[in-house]
């Protein structure tokens, strides 16, 4: 028996049948092929308001016109307490990211070892470090980092202890609000210096690089 | 040619239009690496609800190399130019930017993963709606270029 073939009948077929081929085709050749679908856990939207609600009603709203002012005053000479915020940054050696402003407290400056009381010969360097925070009045983080001496659960206590007492006493001698500041410690997660030689060997100078507190302010 | 070949063709023709427009729509903008050569990303979807901005990305590998693309979420923020403020993403109770997929969670969250060449990475941010409403916004990620005149409406 002969069947006719009809375009009428096949035409959705066809599109169909064309359709996947080509798809197939594009996938195949040349095509940047997805590792993963996006995956957005289900409370996260929950979580985001809450979020929002403690926020407040200006939703953590920065202006932008401080840095532009900052900028400006530093370049004309025109704002003296531009220029003391910029000497007291170069002062402490601050560099500065994309969002931040880093400054890194050494930590053998700040503490004894194995301590987190501030000692007193560090309250002139954190006095300073005070003056930037509030003339900036954005938020900040402190983040402590140690040695590999100790095990990782010491060090990432004695850390977050250590950014704490930095905090605590920027809040009761600088008088900035506390909840301008929150603190975090690494342990011995990040160094930034070897802690031992390639033959394997201690690394003193090394070891003192890694033994600080990062302070992070807010662009 | 036959008139069926000729319906053939244009039927081939406009499948593979339809399918190369449908492709195309899922991005609104893309915007290169200015740290990893052959990386891009893709802003493939803004949505808005309850006041939460919801950004969706995809990172993807054009080039040779296999670069770790990496960046903390907390220098991830966006910017409303006609009234001069940024906005940084919305962090949980725990200090967790809300925001994904996390490598580790220092810092409220670190976006660090290996993209293999011709394959994309997934990202995802919540960040506030700014205050003012305004008509577009720029986006910050560290290591691409900003999305720029991204419409809110």
């Amino acid at each position: 028996m002969r069947t006719t073939f009809s375009w009428t009948k096949s035409a959705p077929f066809l599109l169909l049948l064309i359709g996947l081929l080509t798809l197939i085709t594009i996938s195949a050749v040349g095509s940047i092929q997805d590792e993963e679908d996006i995956l957005i856990p289900p409370d996260a939207h929950d979580k985001a308001v809450a979020a929002l609600e403690r926020l407040g009603p200006n939703r953590g709203a920065l202006p932008l016109s401080f840095k532009v002012l900052a900028i400006e005053g530093i370049i004309s000479g025109v704002s003296s307490r531009m220029e003391k915020l910029k000497k007291s940054l170069d002062d402490l050696g601050a560099r500065e990211s994309e969002t931040d402003y880093v400054i890194e407290l050494e930590g053998d400056i700040l503490f004894d070892l194995d301590e987190w009381a501030i000692r007193e010969d560090a309250e002139d360097t954190l006095f300073k470090v005070g003056e930037i925070i509030k003339s900036f009045n954005h938020p900040v983080t402190l983040i402590g980092h140690t040695d590999s001496l100790g095990s990782d659960n010491y060090n990432f206590e004695l850390s977050r202890k250590r950014s704490q007492s930095v905090k605590d006493w920027l809040v009761s001698h600088s008088n900035i609000e506390t909840s301008l500041i929150s603190t975090d410690g690494k342990g011995e997660s990040e160094p930034v210096a070897p802690n031992t030689h390639p033959d394997g060997s201690d690394n003193p100078e090394g070891r003192q690089k890694n033994r600080r507190v990062e302070i992070r302010i807010k662009k | 040619m036959t008139n069926n070949m000729k319906r053939a063709r244009s039927i081939l023709i406009l499948t593979a239009a339809v399918v190369f427009i449908a492709a195309a729509a899922d991005v609104i903008q893309t915007q290169d690496s200015d740290t990893w050569d052959g990386i891009a990303a893709d802003l493939t979807q803004l949505s808005i609800k309850n006041d939460v901005l919801t950004l969706r990305f995809k990172i993807r590998n054009e080039g040779s190399d296999s670069p770790r693309i990496e960046f903390l979420f907390r220098d991830c923020y966006i910017v409303d130019e006609s009234n001069q403020k940024k906005y940084f993403l919305l962090k949980d109770a725990e200090g967790q930017y809300i925001a994904g997929p996390k490598e580790k969670e220092w810092d409220g969250g670190r976006f660090s993963y290996i993209v293999e060449p011709e394959k994309t990475k997934g990202l995802w941010m919540k960040l506030p709606v700014p205050t003012d409403n305004p008509d577009t916004i720029s986006i910050s990620i560290p290591g691409f270029f900003p999305f720029e005149e991204v419409s809110l409406k």
